[in-house]
């Protein structure tokens, strides 16, 4: 299944942004209220993460921002949307959100899908870690892997493999509902890559200098341009090569003349802005992080970004297909989008365990790849040739990260009881069992039975 | 080529930090208020200067016993008074381990609830006083000696603990093995050429535990700084950020204090009922036998702590979930190479300075004690991104089965095995935290400033 991953800008009337907070934290979507769905989320099948927050551009004033991670295709999804809300009853609900922004104080429902579309941002880096799987799809497979512990845990001490996975398979076939266990959707990975990527792999060591790294980064674009070929034909790889020629262009113009004299902030994020965050962290095991950063939006920067955000998309898309973002083994779903004429660069993501380690991940194990991402914005940590520096510089980088951090209104996951790695576990459990029927080879996949 | 580390200024570090103080079998934690700053402070100052406070450098000071000193953010407030810079201590520090966030993270909820803390809660701890002597007399004639005299403190809270001979703890398991050695120690060197798989594993910067030092990324951590204004005999050296302040962090460190209160039946009792003959389920809860060998199997190990993982990677011999394995991964967390998940880890260690303590009514557990130089680095994330996440490396719903506690948690724990696993229900919360703080152990300098700002 093919996944979209988008977020809705929209205008925010002026003198509307107090009672849209106010009306959206009331959801209590968030917090430590416990969760209920006033907007009837978990009915739309698509649906995998969403989010709802507002900011505030000096320049522009304030946007309501509609993330969403889903299933299928943007206009479709929409069309869903709108049709959830309209079918339950529920019209008021969402009049009383979208009617707050401009352009649509006076919309009704039958108006709202275009007015939506019209607002689509698409990102300019998107990242899911569970490639290919339609909600629907973790949710069945979290099904087979409950009903399979739930079996084993019946069993009389020193069953063996045969008879343990012969037990499983009576409970999973005593049960309609998995009757279509052995249909499994084309698009899911292979389970031996998704293994892989479930446990350390023992490749060289992570620093081994920058010009190997350089070398070790540039065979992993070309790899991915060849997927990229064979999957799409020569025209993204033109213009992925159009984009490593800006990078490289760009990039030496910037790293002599702009990024020497780019100001970094060294301040600390103050504790009371940092608490009031942290007040609505950590309820689940599941986090959920927006940033909003200005960024340096001269020719030459805006050129090297366009770049950047090109060639890390194409890896996003054909080399991290396996639930790791480099060595990064808990994002559901990440992406970076340019907002408000290009000055504005949002990041958006859902991710498994507290925004700490999170961030203790992105300096200690993907720094490059984060310094291209966010190189150029305004008072980031010095980089140099948007590679090294940058995300590098713990601390400072944590910092700065905290104190563009927005605050989410509305937050939605279908499936908070699941870590990626425990989908990504599911899904090669089900395929290595089908593959198993007559229980020939039941240790290997009752080993992945944690 | 690799630089030297910078040698540690031994007689400048507290002796804490550095040494377990192992031959001091008793000690008290003496938790205190200050009342008088003009008092406290005279005294303060005496003491360093007569070298009452213990360095690092000193193996067996005259008279035999050993003290420390640590203050909580409250308390170096208010002897720093305007010298005071809010913002270059950490945040975690300043809003102490209570908070409510923080106790999210830390596993303070229901039973753990600050709320039914005895100290660290409601009562404003300025600092902390250790005191450690070879036998239970020692420490009291000292502490006798230190709470007589006029020094401006009120005592909120006082605890006693001990080594214990067998180096056990109440549930009977060997502990303190896991340590890391500061590289650029003696002890380190001699690691290297003995043993160099146990320098390997366990060799960490200086700076990941005393400031002033690279750390683990070869930069040396964040240090608290202090105006001029509070150090007007000019002690201090500039700070390295900024320099129109002075470095008051220099060889000082993070001091994590948690009272742990063990049900030592309650977990017997839970042990004996789920084990059978061939499976001890306290040893694969804890991830150790009792006499502290580590369930992991690992050909190359030759003593108690230079294994690792990788030849146990699907946690057969030590369970994925076991609190040894939480708490310090080695080579098992998600990197690029099992060098950098090393190093990863090495990030996250603490030097524990955990004692025993054993009430008139009969209540055991742990007083533990960690060095870091961040706590939210290194405890903080040890206890949420280890301990108490739910989805600790591909697992689902449980947390350590004897110090997590997680809301979201379902008291399970899972022991990977052939065929398949094996699963034990309905844990208990054995471990019930009964106080806690954060504070910071100066450098010897340092003190000698608190003692005259």
């Amino acid at each position: 299944m093919k996944q979209s991953i988008f977020v809705i800008v929209l205008p925010v009337t002026p003198g509307r942004q107090g009672t849209l907070r106010k009306f959206l934290s009331g959801l209590n979507y968030t917090g430590k209220a416990p969760p209920g769905d006033p907007l009837g989320y978990r009915s739309l099948e698509m649906l995998h993460y969403a989010s709802l927050f507002l900011y505030d551009d000096p320049e522009d004033g304030w946007s309501l921002v509609f993330e969403s991670n889903i299933d299928g295709d943007t206009a479709d999804y929409l069309q869903a949307f709108v049709n959830h809300f309209s079918a339950n009853d529920k019209s008021q609900l969402v009049l009383d959100i979208f009617r707050n922004c401009q352009g649509f104080e006076h919309g009704e429902i039958g108006g709202l899908c275009s007015y939506l579309r019209k607002h689509i941002v698409l990102p300019s880096t998107k990242y899911s870690g569970c490639v290919g799987r339609s909600r629907n799809q973790i949710l069945f497979e979290a099904e087979i892997f409950s009903v399979a512990s739930q079996t084993l845990d019946k069993l009389p001490p020193k069953t063996d493999a045969g008879a343990a996975a012969k037990a499983v398979w009576q409970a999973l076939e005593a049960d309609p509902k998995f009757r279509d266990i052995a249909a499994i959707p084309q698009a899911t990975p292979d389970a031996g890559d998704l293994l892989s990527a479930l446990s350390p792999d023992d490749t060289p060591p992570l620093n081994p200098g920058a010009v190997k790294q350089a070398i070790a980064s540039l065979h992993m674009v070309f790899r991915a341009l060849r997927s990229c070929f064979r999957r799409s034909g020569i025209m993204p790889v033109v213009k992925a090569v159009f984009a490593a020629v800006v990078f490289v262009l760009a990039g030496i113009w910037n790293l002599l003349r702009k990024e020497p004299s780019a100001p970094a902030d060294t301040w600390r994020p103050d504790p009371a802005h940092v608490r009031s965050q942290k007040a609505y962290e950590d309820f689940n095991p599941t986090n959920h992080m927006v940033s909003v950063v200005h960024l340096h939006s001269d020719f030459s920067r805006r050129a090297a970004k366009w770049a950047a955000f090109t060639l890390l998309d194409l890896l996003a898309e054909h080399e991290y297909t396996k639930g790791l973002l480099g060595a990064i083994p808990t994002i559901h779903f990440a992406h970076w989008a340019v907002l408000n004429d290009k000055r504005r660069l949002l990041f958006v993501s859902n991710f498994d365990g507290n925004w700490d380690s999170y961030l203790d991940d992105f300096t200690l194990k993907a720094a490059r790849g984060l310094t291209l991402a966010w190189a150029h914005g305004k008072g980031f940590p010095r980089s140099a040739f948007m590679f090294s520096g940058g995300a590098a510089e713990g601390p400072a980088f944590i910092d700065w990260a905290r104190r563009s951090m927005v605050p989410t209104l509305v937050w939605y996951n279908a499936y908070p009881h699941l870590s990626i790695r425990n989908i990504n576990r599911n899904s090669v459990l089900r395929q290595i069992m089908v593959e198993d029927k007559d229980h020939t080879n039941a240790g290997n996949w009752l080993e992945l039975m944690q | 080529m690799k630089e030297n580390p910078p040698s540690l200024e031994f007689d400048d570090i507290q002796g804490l930090a550095l040494r377990g103080f192992g031959k001091m079998a008793h000690a008290a934690y003496v938790f205190f208020q200050i009342t008088a700053k003009s008092k406290f402070q005279k005294w303060l100052g005496n003491a360093t200067t007569a070298n009452a406070i213990t360095p690092a450098s000193t193996r067996r000071p005259v008279g035999g016993n050993r003290q420390a000193i640590a203050f909580t953010a409250g308390g170096l407030q208010k002897l720093i008074c305007q010298g005071w810079v809010a913002d270059s201590f950490p945040p975690e520090f300043v809003e102490g381990m209570v908070q409510e966030h923080r106790s999210r993270l830390l596993g303070d909820m229901l039973a753990n609830a600050p709320e039914n803390w005895r100290w660290g809660y409601a009562d404003a701890i300025d600092g902390v006083l250790v005191v450690a002597a070879e036998a239970e007399q020692g420490v009291e004639q000292q502490l006798a000696q230190v709470l007589a005299a006029d020094n401006g403190i009120a005592e909120t809270f006082r605890q006693a603990a001990y080594l214990p001979a067998d180096g056990k703890e109440p549930f009977g398991f060997a502990d303190g093995i896991s340590q890391p050695v500061l590289m650029g120690t003696d002890r380190a060197e001699d690691k290297r050429t003995d043993n160099p798989r146990d320098y390997r594993l366990n060799a960490v910067s200086a700076g990941e535990f005393i400031l002033g030092y690279p750390d683990g990324t070869g930069k040396r951590p964040r240090s608290p700084a202090i105006s001029p204004a509070a150090d007007l005999a000019g002690l201090l050296t500039p700070h390295a950020e900024r320099p129109e302040l002075r470095d008051f962090g220099r060889n000082g460190s993070f001091l994590v204090i948690r009272q742990l209160a063990q049900d030592v039946d309650g977990f017997h009792e839970f042990v004996k009922s789920n084990s059978r003959e061939t499976l001890d389920i306290g040893a694969k809860m804890v991830g150790r036998t009792r006499e502290g060998a580590s369930l992991a199997e690992d050909s190359l190990a030759r003593h108690q702590n230079d294994f690792d993982y990788l030849q146990d990677l699907t946690g057969r011999g030590c369970p994925l979930g076991s609190h040894v394995r939480r708490t310090n991964p080695r080579s098992t967390v998600h990197a690029s190479s099992y060098d950098s998940a090393l190093k990863v880890t090495n990030r996250h260690r603490i030097i524990r300075r955990g004692r025993i303590y054993k009430n008139a009514d009969g209540e055991t557990g742990l007083m533990f004690l960690c060095l870091n130089a961040s706590i939210n680095r290194q405890f903080e994330f040890i206890q949420s991104t280890w301990s108490n996440n739910p989805f600790f490396q591909g697992l689902c719903g449980e947390v350590d089965p004897i110090i997590g506690v997680s809301e979201a948690a379902n008291r399970e724990f899972t022991m990977p095995a052939v065929p398949y696993r094996h699963k034990v229900k309905s844990l208990q919360a054995w471990v019930t935290v009964k106080g806690g703080g954060y504070f910071f152990l100066p450098g010897l300098t340092a003190l000698k400033v608190l003692g005259s700002c």
